[in-house]
């Protein structure tokens, strides 16, 4: 049966599903028109542009605590620029923004305009992005000296620590490790030359320092290998293809001592 | 409903990560903290020992941005595991959220969206509220929205606030720069909220500063938390709280931040309104 006081206000008031949906896609980009039968004051029309901006600004100033070497490297009008663009391909999908931008330096490895005139920019993104996950990584123990008192010696390579959980590896084939380090903690930042060639850097957190430095490629390998489960001795040899030189007991103390194996996790 | 709103009635301050160390060694009496649980849903840190220390010291609030309870959608269940979260960690004096909507269909848009202001929408706010209520196992206080624009509906939007933390047996959270807000932007009355709001019902009063932006033909109040409170919200606070009497009041201040000491300047200021009435409540 036809109701036609329903189908009155229906024709008054749009269904409130529509009223998201339309206000929804006017934030992505669509255009006003659609959310004028949900207006009271018509006038009103041009404040919609309020929620517009407040979509974009919140989530692009939350992206320039994440990425302070990228946002000082191309200045706050590129950065926005490039925001509105990643906005569009991915939107947020968490409601807490501190999950938000691991696919940045994804975006900007494939954005046409940087890709061609600033191939350096998403990796140095994955360093900004690996300091943030050393920031907020779980708060488990490293290895410690003290948690290897009782093993015997020729026991210990046969060991597999893992590293710690802050821990973010990362190779490069541009300098992008000098250019980052120069971004976040020089005043004036350094010339790098981009013929300085590949680099190799490790970013984690001791207790609650997020520490970070250039790595060899032998270290790399030697810590990529660890990283992947494989056992002191095994990783030691994958380091020796690259140095036959590479000193595990030299190598396995300074590491010990920097925090980045994974400890014993008592409760 | 178990742990109800704790927090004294005295004024805090909304706490920014540039005042930590401030905050750690302030000596307020009845001083407190109210951080968003979204800038704290990390697994460790940093920035969560710092809450850990200054939450060992003083009252802490969780004001959430991103529940989303004024949406078509219920809340969404990944985000109430996260809150949930640092509810038990920190067992805070209050928890509370706002009546908006900033999700739908998977995608989050980071601001604090209007509900269209209709019986339905009240059923499922009101619906969205009990849900969170009932998986955080408290009660939890929720904020009346700053308005910019007059949206169609079969109900006021002072109705759709408190009839739905009625039905859902949550306390308010009242926001006394939004009513200024929402009376300028809409051509409204602040009347209309104070009368409307049952002071009993009301667990927290945040005062805060709007930025005036002027259009072509139109001026519009942002909510923006980035000026100092305005004489005209210092005057609805005194009225408010000689109607209503002491209340927990949080200094709100997120963009242009000032010196901490700056902040507790207007600290002072709603303590010393707090004062008045807690004497006169004592001299009756």
């Amino acid at each position: 049966m036809l109701c036609l006081g329903a189908m009155h206000r229906g024709l008054m008031m749009a269904e409130p599903r529509d009223f998201y949906e339309n206000f929804a896609a006017l934030l992505r980009g669509a255009d006003r028109d659609a959310m004028a039968g949900h207006l009271e004051n018509q006038n009103h029309m041009p404040r919609f542009a309020i929620h517009q901006s407040n979509f974009r600004v919140t989530v692009t100033k939350a992206m320039q605590g994440i990425y302070k070497a990228v946002m000082r490297l191309v200045g706050e009008e590129y950065f926005t620029g490039l925001m509105a663009e990643f906005l569009k391909e991915t939107p947020p999908v968490s409601s807490s923004l501190t999950h938000y931008g691991a696919a940045f330096p994804g975006f900007l490895k494939t954005f046409a305009p940087v890709q061609k005139d600033l191939p350096w920019l998403s990796p140095v993104a994955r360093l900004d992005w690996a300091w943030f996950c050393a920031y907020g990584a779980a708060n488990t123990v490293a290895l410690g000296a003290s948690d290897l008192q009782g093993v015997a010696p020729e026991l210990l390579p046969a060991r597999a620590p893992g590293l710690h959980g802050s821990c973010t590896l990362l190779r490069f084939s541009v300098p992008a490790y000098s250019i980052w380090r120069t971004n976040i903690e020089d005043d004036d930042v350094q010339q790098i030359a981009l013929e300085k060639g590949r680099e190799w850097a490790l970013v984690w957190r001791q207790d609650m320092q997020i520490r970070h430095t250039a790595l060899n490629r032998a270290q790399y390998v030697f810590l990529d290998a660890i990283g992947g489960g494989r056992s002191l001795a095994q990783s030691w040899t994958d380091a020796r293809i690259n140095d036959p030189q590479f000193d595990l007991s030299k190598e396995f103390a300074h590491w010990l001592n920097a925090g980045v194996f994974q400890g014993e996790q008592h409760d | 409903m178990t742990h109800q709103n704790t927090l004294p009635a005295c004024a805090g301050l909304g706490l920014k990560p540039q005042h930590y160390r401030d905050a750690l060694a302030a000596d307020g009496d009845g001083l407190w903290f109210e951080v968003h649980p979204e800038n704290y849903m990390v697994a460790g840190g940093p920035r969560l020992a710092w809450l850990d220390a200054i939450a060992e010291k003083f009252p802490l609030s969780l004001h959430g941005v991103g529940l989303s309870l004024g949406g078509p959608e219920r809340p969404d269940p990944d985000h109430l595991a996260r809150l949930k979260v640092l509810v038990e960690r920190y067992q805070p004096a209050s928890v509370s959220e706002h009546v908006a909507w900033s999700r739908l269909g998977g995608t989050y848009f980071a601001d604090l969206l209007p509900p269209p202001p209709t019986r339905k929408t009240l059923l499922a706010l009101a619906e969205h509220i009990a849900q969170t209520q009932d998986y955080l196992g408290r009660q939890i206080l929720v904020e009346n929205p700053a308005l910019y624009l007059s949206l169609q509906g079969d109900i006021s939007m002072v109705e759709l606030y408190v009839e739905a933390a009625r039905m859902a047996g949550a306390g308010l959270l009242f926001d006394l720069n939004n009513i200024y807000v929402c009376a300028q932007n809409l051509g409204g009355s602040t009347a209309e909220w104070l009368d409307a709001v049952p002071g009993d019902a009301v667990g927290e009063v945040h005062l805060a500063g709007f930025t005036r932006q002027d259009n072509a033909n139109d001026t519009v109040l942002i909510d923006s938390h980035g000026a100092p409170i305005s004489d005209a919200v210092w005057d609805l606070y005194a009225r408010f709280i000689a109607a209503a009497g002491p209340k927990p009041t949080l200094i709100e201040r997120d963009e242009n931040i000032p010196d901490f000491d700056v902040l507790m300047g207007e600290v002072a200021q709603a303590n010393a309104v707090l004062g008045r009435h807690a004497q006169g409540a004592d001299d009756g």
